[in-house]
Parts: structure tokens; C-alpha cells; sequence
């Protein structure tokens, strides 16, 4: 990818966008963030991937200076979390997970609110922002339903064109067809230069926006890799119902995957592309193809199969 | 209305704090329509001299028939400071860790402003509204004492309405430093309603407890009542360590909110 060659120069020129060194957060039993390296250059957009718990909130709580390090430390923008904290947060727009507003106000005076509170932002850019989204702004919170709230949480956190994006399972709540005008929304954040950070418990959430994938597991990142290595890794596992039985070797001799036949029911795991199995499945009459996505949990461990057939 | 924390502040406040005006307005309109039944009847005061002096120390009650005694024991001396604190208190408690606790804290501390502003342009918009209560309430006694002919001084009843105000300012001060450092709303809340109740009754009853005496010029309400205010006057020496404490407790507070982690 391009993007790696141009960020190894822009490295040299400034700082990276996100920076954290050996950040460590610990609540007594609970689960924080251990040891946490991260680097993420200008123009990514980094997806932070985990099961809920993993600590993925802590980390983007800890960028913001809403918590404070048990050790080592977080930089936005060159700047120290800890000492520049309101500067850093006028260069950037923040969407939590857990998103309340408040009640009363009307989308419009929230926005306003928050504009003012940063000096101003222009407003028919907030405008055109709500209108793309579909988003009443007249309408008071506490009557809007989960995903048209997050909806207000998505253009406070892009009305002020920030040039770093944190956001927390932004796509919540939100229906396909606003999750493709999300996607948009953070295309064009890039193509100005902004940086994205995305947190998220399902691949298939970051997968279309992220250049790089973070995996947190248990307060620690295992592993940081390139999308499209991270899904050529990925299992995938596959239901195909044929019209009559298939003969039990007809998908056994295919590379990366693994079958069990049952009558004229087939069940697969394959890793990387499918398309050997389409092709060997098309040979009979297919009723019905199941598809599901490997879960994270699926994904560290094909993962380490990998480590461990490279050592 | 929008344009900083102090005026969204105020802004969510508009309707709580209309209705508390009502109501004290019309609180205060009924026991000045009494004022005349009361007025002058000497058969008042030997009612109150029945009592025992402890009572009439926890009720203000010494010479109702007056007009300093009137206001004292239907108003100043319990009551009045009682709504204020009510009012005041919960609001400093839920500046902070109200947000905290409806998760919208988050969101505000994502835009760029300081925990410190935060908690400043908040305790100055409490500082307003309760205020605001103050001279309301003075507004409505001054109204009413010409036509129930009570002989009142504006000055003396200015003095006594702020210093009631800057009490509760004084507790609000102490339930944001509690909110601010341990971020619960209830608990400081609480935690400070033991501390106006214990410094009440020490204050009342330390006239006739001996035992209590030495406590008494400790206790805010003796910064309140303790020179008098509706005989004698605006107390300057008073109203500074009003203002100084309640100054040292909003320090408290934010030193408190900048140390600590947010709650989300």
C-alpha cells in the first residue's frame, strides 16, 4: 500500500497523529490497558478492534486525558495528553460508545452549544452534514430514537473538520444505508489529511474504512496488521445446502479448508479466499449458501496458528 | 444562552429556577399578610416565653410581635436558609458528578475547555441563581412591608437575604468539592446536609448549651445570624469569610476534578 511508503517520510517531517508509549491503566481488579505501544501515522484511519471489555475505551478515554495513566504515556498531534489536553481537543472530534446528550436540548442547541465551545464552527457545514445523515435537528433528544442520537453524536464529532478522529463503535445503532454515508464522512476526513481512529468489536465494522487493524485482547494489543492481511487470515465459515447429497471428498482436497459432510449439507471452514469452495460447490445443485464471518475470537487464533507455523 | 457553560448553565436552569421564585414569592406574600394579626400583640410573646428557651433558640422565636422577630422566626431563621440551601446544594452537587452520573460528561470534556472552566463558569452560574433567589425574597418583603406597615430597614433586610444567600452559596461550595473528589452526587449531597444540619443546631442551640458555646462562632449559620444582620446590619468582617471560604472550597473542587479520573 502507498500509504506506508509515504507515512516512513512523514514520520521524519512530524510527529506521528497518535503516539503511545508503554501506556498502562490499571483499576484495581478490572481490566484496563496494559503496556500499550501505538503508532499511528497522519491520513490512517487505524481500526482498534475488541471484544467489548478489552479495553478499547480505556485507551480512547486515556487519549483524551478523561483518565489518567498508571504509567507511561499518550501523545495526539505531538502534543503530551496529559499537559496539552485542551489543545489536543480542539483538534479533535470525539464520538463515544456509550452516547447521552442532553435530553432538552434540541439537536440544533446541542450542535450550537458545542460550537460555541469551540469558538465557532460553520454552521452550513453542520447544515449539509445533518441533511446527509437524514438527521431532524429541530427535534429534541429525548425524542430521538438510538440511532438518530448517535447520529448528532457523528456530526458534533465532524462539524469542526478536526484533524484527528476518535471514535467509539461510531456505527452503532445506525441503519446500512447512513453506515455507507458514515463511510463517506470518514473518506473525506482523509482525503483532507485528518487522521481516523476507530474502535469497534466486529471486523466487518472497520473493514471497509480501515488501512490498518489493532487488535485488543484482555488490555492487551496483539496484534496491529494491514486489513487485507488481517482478512487473508481470517476464517470463514461456510453452509451450503445442496439439492441432493455430495459426495463426502468433495471438498477435501482444496488447500485452507476444512469440511464435514452430512447428507447434502456442507459445513466449512476455509482461510482466505472462497473461491476454490464456490467453484467445487458449483459442480452440484446448491439451494442454500450460509456465510458467517470469523468473530475476532476466530481471528487471534488463526493468527497464532500462523505464529506458530512460522517459528 | 448557548454560548459557554455559565449560560448553559443559567439556560438549564430557567424553568427550576422560575418556580422556585414563584413559590417563595408566594411563601413569603402569606406570612406578610399575617404580619398585622401579630403585630404589637404582647399575648404572642408571652406565648413564646412559655416555651422552653431551647425551643425558642431552635425556632428563632424570641419576639415575634417585632418586626425583626416576625421575620426572623417565620423566615430567617429556618425556613428561608433551609430552601436556599436546598436549592444551592443540590445544584453544586450536580454540577460535576450529576454529568457523570447521566454520562453526558464525556461529550462537554471533548470540547476544548478546561475541568477547571468547567467547574468555575459552573459554581458562577449557581452563584447567580441562588442569588437571584436572594433578591427575589428581599424584593417581595420589601413590597410587602409598607402595606402590612412593618417597620423594616432596606439595608438591614438586604444584608440578612445576602448573607442567607451566601450560606447556601457556602454549602453548595462544600457539596462541589465532595462531587469533584469522590464523584457522587448522592454522597456529597448528603454528606452535606449533615454538615448544615450539625452546624444548625450547634449554632441555634449554643446560646443555651453550654457545653456548645465554644463551637458556635465555627458554624456558618454563626457567620449568617451570629451579628444579627436584621438589627444591626451588613457585617463586612462576615461577608469576607463567606467569600473566602466558599472561594477555598471551589479551589477545593476543581483541584479535586483536575486530579482524578471522569467517571464515564
Amino acid at each position: 500500500m502507498a500509504l506506508n511508503g509515504g507515512t516512513q517520510t512523514e514520520t521524519l517531517r512530524s510527529p506521528p497523529a497518535i503516539q503511545t508509549h508503554g501506556l498502562t491503566k490499571s483499576y484495581g481488579k478490572a481490566r484496563g490497558i496494559v503496556d500499550l505501544d501505538l503508532e499511528i501515522p497522519h491520513g490512517e484511519v487505524f481500526g482498534y478492534l475488541g471484544p467489548n471489555g478489552a479495553g478499547k475505551t480505556t485507551t480512547i478515554r486515556l487519549l483524551l486525558d478523561f483518565l489518567r495513566p498508571t504509567s507511561g504515556s499518550a501523545e495526539v498531534l505531538g502534543l503530551e495528553a496529559r499537559k496539552n489536553s485542551v489543545e489536543i481537543r480542539r483538534q479533535v472530534g470525539y464520538l463515544p460508545g456509550e452516547l447521552d446528550l442532553y435530553p432538552t436540548m434540541t439537536g440544533r442547541e446541542l450542535l450550537t452549544y458545542f460550537g460555541k465551545l469551540r469558538g465557532g464552527v460553520d454552521a452550513v457545514h453542520v447544515e449539509e452534514l445533518a441533511r446527509r445523515l437524514d438527521l431532524d435537528l429541530e427535534r429534541h433528544i429525548k425524542n430521538l430514537s438510538k440511532g438518530n442520537k448517535q447520529k448528532v453524536g457523528i456530526v458534533q464529532a465532524f462539524m469542526h473538520k478536526p484533524k484527528v478522529l476518535i471514535l467509539d463503535e461510531p456505527t452503532s445503532g445506525l441503519d446500512p444505508l447512513v453506515q455507507l454515508e458514515f463511510q463517506a464522512f470518514v473518506h473525506e476526513a482523509t482525503a483532507r489529511g485528518a487522521t481516523v481512529f476507530l474502535s469497534s468489536h466486529v471486523l466487518s465494522e472497520v473493514e471497509e474504512v480501515a488501512h490498518r487493524v489493532g487488535i485488543v485482547r484482555e488490555g492487551r494489543l496483539v496484534v496491529v496488521e494491514d486489513v487485507r492481511s488481517l482478512k487473508s487470515k481470517a476464517l470463514r465459515q461456510l453452509e451450503i445446502r445442496f439439492a441432493e447429497p455430495v459426495p463426502p471428498d468433495s471438498f477435501t482436497n482444496i488447500e485452507n479448508v476444512e469440511a464435514r459432510v452430512e447428507d447434502n449439507v456442507v459445513y466449512i471452514t476455509v482461510q482466505g479466499s472462497v473461491d476454490p469452495v464456490i467453484k467445487a460447490a458449483a459442480r452440484h445443485e446448491v439451494r442454500d449458501v450460509i456465510s458467517r464471518e470469523a468473530d475476532l475470537e476466530e481471528i487471534f487464533l488463526s493468527y497464532y496458528r500462523e505464529q506458530t507455523r512460522a517459528e | 444562552m448557548l454560548s459557554n457553560v455559565f449560560l448553559k448553565t443559567l439556560r438549564d436552569n430557567r424553568r427550576s429556577w422560575l418556580i422556585w421564585s414563584i413559590s417563595l414569592t408566594l411563601l413569603i406574600a402569606f406570612f406578610m399578610a399575617f404580619y398585622p394579626a401579630v403585630a404589637g400583640e404582647e399575648s404572642f410573646n408571652e406565648l413564646t416565653e412559655n416555651l422552653p428557651e431551647s425551643l425558642n433558640a431552635l425556632f428563632g422565636a424570641e419576639d415575634i410581635a417585632s418586626p425583626e422577630g416576625y421575620l426572623d422566626s417565620q423566615f430567617f431563621s429556618y425556613l428561608g436558609p433551609l430552601l436556599l440551601l436546598i436549592f444551592a446544594v443540590g445544584r453544586g452537587a450536580d454540577a460535576i458528578a450529576g454529568e457523570e452520573q447521566r454520562h453526558t460528561f464525556d461529550l462537554l470534556m471533548a470540547n476544548p475547555i478546561s475541568r477547571t472552566q468547567v467547574v468555575l463558569q459552573k459554581f458562577a452560574a449557581i452563584s447567580v441563581l441562588t442569588v437571584g433567589l436572594g433578591v427575589v425574597s428581599f424584593l417581595v418583603m420589601w413590597a410587602f412591608s409598607g402595606p402590612v406597615d412593618m417597620d423594616i430597614g432596606a439595608e438591614p433586610l438586604a444584608a440578612t437575604v445576602l448573607g442567607m444567600s451566601l450560606l447556601a452559596l457556602l454549602l453548595a461550595g462544600l457539596a462541589l468539592a465532595l462531587s469533584c473528589t469522590i464523584s457522587n452526587k448522592a454522597v456529597a449531597a448528603a454528606v452535606t446536609a449533615g454538615v448544615a444540619t450539625i452546624s444548625y443546631l450547634v449554632s441555634s442551640l449554643a446560646p443555651v448549651v453550654d457545653e456548645l458555646s465554644p463551637f458556635e462562632k465555627a458554624t456558618p449559620f454563626y457567620l449568617y445570624d451570629g451579628h444579627d444582620p436584621l438589627a444591626n446590619g451588613f457585617s463586612p468582617t462576615h461577608t469576607a469569610v463567606f467569600v473566602a471560604l466558599t472561594a477555598l472550597l471551589v479551589a477545593v473542587a476543581a483541584s479535586g476534578l483536575k486530579r482524578r479520573d471522569l467517571v464515564a
